[in-house]
């Protein structure tokens, strides 16, 4: 379970400290899915970083199955937007490179990245080097590597956004794919509504700079197969557009957010 | 990348240069310039006659203060531009450092080192390493954020990362100076190779000036040339087998 409390952020910036988030409510249980969108500069990718482990709290706390977040918490995995693969190691050896740093043999290393990699329709590519593959496949290998390491919470932060439309399709279905097989909790940070509505079985709408959770809509048919072609998934996009539209522009307080999530969507 | 120079490159370069040589020994009449036949009827001669163990005393004392210098500079110099903190305290100290001509330490080395090989690897090494060092730091501090972020995530330490992305970020930049590096040394070895020595290329040139002997000179001087060229060559080739990524 994923659990934030009241969380705080604040940062120093060239001009002063920048309030990036200011109290976060929301608690996520295992196995679930969820999208968090907001307007650019709303705290989103600060609150993944908190989730993460990379920045640290102000005040409030983020706890992840009881435990409150640490930086090296072996089964959190985050993939980043640009691939965040290292251009001097192939495919293969990117892939297994959570595996070599958290000393798994190297028996364990070739048996598990083969299984991932055939899996996502790298095996043939493994002796490339990333800059001789597309964007697409780049980030397929940055979702490898994430699962190599068996990852009981996959965060994402915009993983498809610099990807052409069809690519980026198949790719969320990948990432659903792995995502319906169970385990694995999915935080997914984006600036597409769509995609937030495809992935999200609880979207989450930030509101401007600091960050609140301005609304919550519940959209339990997420992550369904051919959920995408569905009228329901078109209605919640709708839905979540009129969210973003009215929450990203005020200040939501906290009693507006508990509403939005009792109502379950659009006003 | 640099790519090694073909076959064909090397030779077509060579027979610029005697061009040139040619038309300058012509201009000059001069015994000191002497034109390319004699000194290269020289430069076969010297082949054994000692000039191969010239050349092989010469380029040990190269690869020697190459190996040296690198083996300190490149771990110091991605530690400070790893910590900015500890490099405010250490950059004053090689800027002041860094532009003294080492060779006016010469008498210094000589003092505490004895004439010989120890010294010129010693001072030939000094010079080598600044270069690396300021490279390796600021190819360290370059490194991309988000790599390390994504490297740090996946649960590695500073060994790790330093490992993992450190220091391969910073290898194309590294070779780069070391073929920089390798030209200084060159030059200094032939400083170095003018007093308490036998052997070199450097004793050979001095040798032969010596005696006014001016085909011998230039023989040496293509000797030194092609020492270089070779040292270049397996730079190149080492950088390709480290950096295979960049060739890819």
């Amino acid at each position: 379970m994923v659990e934030v409390r009241q969380l705080e952020v604040t940062y120093s910036g060239p001009q002063g400290p920048v309030r990036a988030l200011a109290g976060v409510d929301f608690t996520l249980p295992d196995g679930e899915s969820c999208a968090i969108i907001g307007p650019s500069g709303c705290g989103k990718t600060t609150l993944l970083s908190v989730l993460a482990g990379l920045v640290a709290p102000t005040a409030g706390r983020a706890m992840i199955r009881g435990q409150p977040v640490a930086a090296r918490r072996p089964e959190t995995a985050l993939i980043l937007q640009d691939y965040g693969l290292l251009p001097w190691k192939t495919v293969e050896h990117n892939a297994e490179l959570g595996l070599l740093i958290r000393g798994v043999g190297a028996a364990e290393r070739r048996r598990r990245v083969e299984e991932v990699l055939r899996e996502l329709g790298l095996w043939e590519f493994r002796r490339h080097y990333p800059h001789q593959l597309s964007g697409g496949m780049r980030q397929r290998v940055a979702i490898a590597r994430a699962l190599t390491l068996g990852p009981d919470l996959l965060l994402m932060d915009e993983p498809f956004s610099s990807l052409d439309a069809l690519t980026r399709e198949s790719l969320q279905e990948t990432l659903l794919d792995v995502w319906r097989r169970g385990g694995t909790t999915l935080v997914l940070v984006t600036h597409s509504i769509e995609e937030a509505a495809l992935v999200g079985r609880t979207v989450l709408v930030l509101s401007e700079r600091p960050g609140r959770v301005a609304h919550r809509l519940e959209n339990p048919s997420a992550g369904r197969v051919e959920y995408r072609a569905s009228p329901h998934y078109h209605r919640q996009c709708v839905r979540l557009r009129r969210l973003l539209a009215d929450g990203a522009g005020r200040q939501a307080g906290p009693q507006r957010s508990r509403r939005a999530a009792g109502g379950g969507g659009a006003p | 990348m640099m790519r090694s120079p073909g076959p064909w490159g090397v030779v077509g370069a060579a027979a610029a240069l005697l061009v040139f040589w040619h038309l300058a020994a012509v201009a000059a009449h001069s015994p000191a310039l002497p034109p390319p036949w004699p000194a290269l009827a020289a430069f076969w001669q010297s082949l054994g006659r000692g000039m191969e163990r010239h050349v092989a005393v010469s380029a040990a004392r190269v690869l020697a203060s190459l190996a040296w210098a690198a083996a300190l500079a490149v771990p110091a110099g991605l530690v400070l531009g790893r910590y900015p903190a500890l490099d405010r305290w250490v950059a004053p100290l090689i800027y002041l450092t860094y532009p003294i001509p080492k060779v006016a330490f010469l008498f210094l080395v000589i003092h505490f080192l004895g004439i010989y090989n120890l010294a010129k690897i010693f001072l030939i090494g000094l010079i080598v390493f600044f270069q690396l060092l300021v490279t390796a730091r600021d190819a360290a501090r370059s490194v991309p954020r988000e790599l390390l972020l994504s490297v740090r995530s996946l649960g590695a330490g500073e060994t790790q990362l330093f490992r993992h992305v450190v220091f391969p970020a910073a290898l194309p930049a590294l070779f780069t100076a070391a073929r920089i590096g390798l030209g200084t040394a060159i030059a200094v070895l032939f400083l170095t190779e003018t007093f308490a020595t036998d052997a070199g290329i450097g004793y050979f040139l001095v040798d032969a000036y010596s005696r006014f002997d001016y085909a011998a000179l230039f023989a040496g001087i293509m000797a030194m040339s092609l020492m270089g060229l070779v040292l270049y060559v397996l730079l190149d080739g080492l950088e390709g087998r480290v950096c295979r990524w960049r060739r890819a």
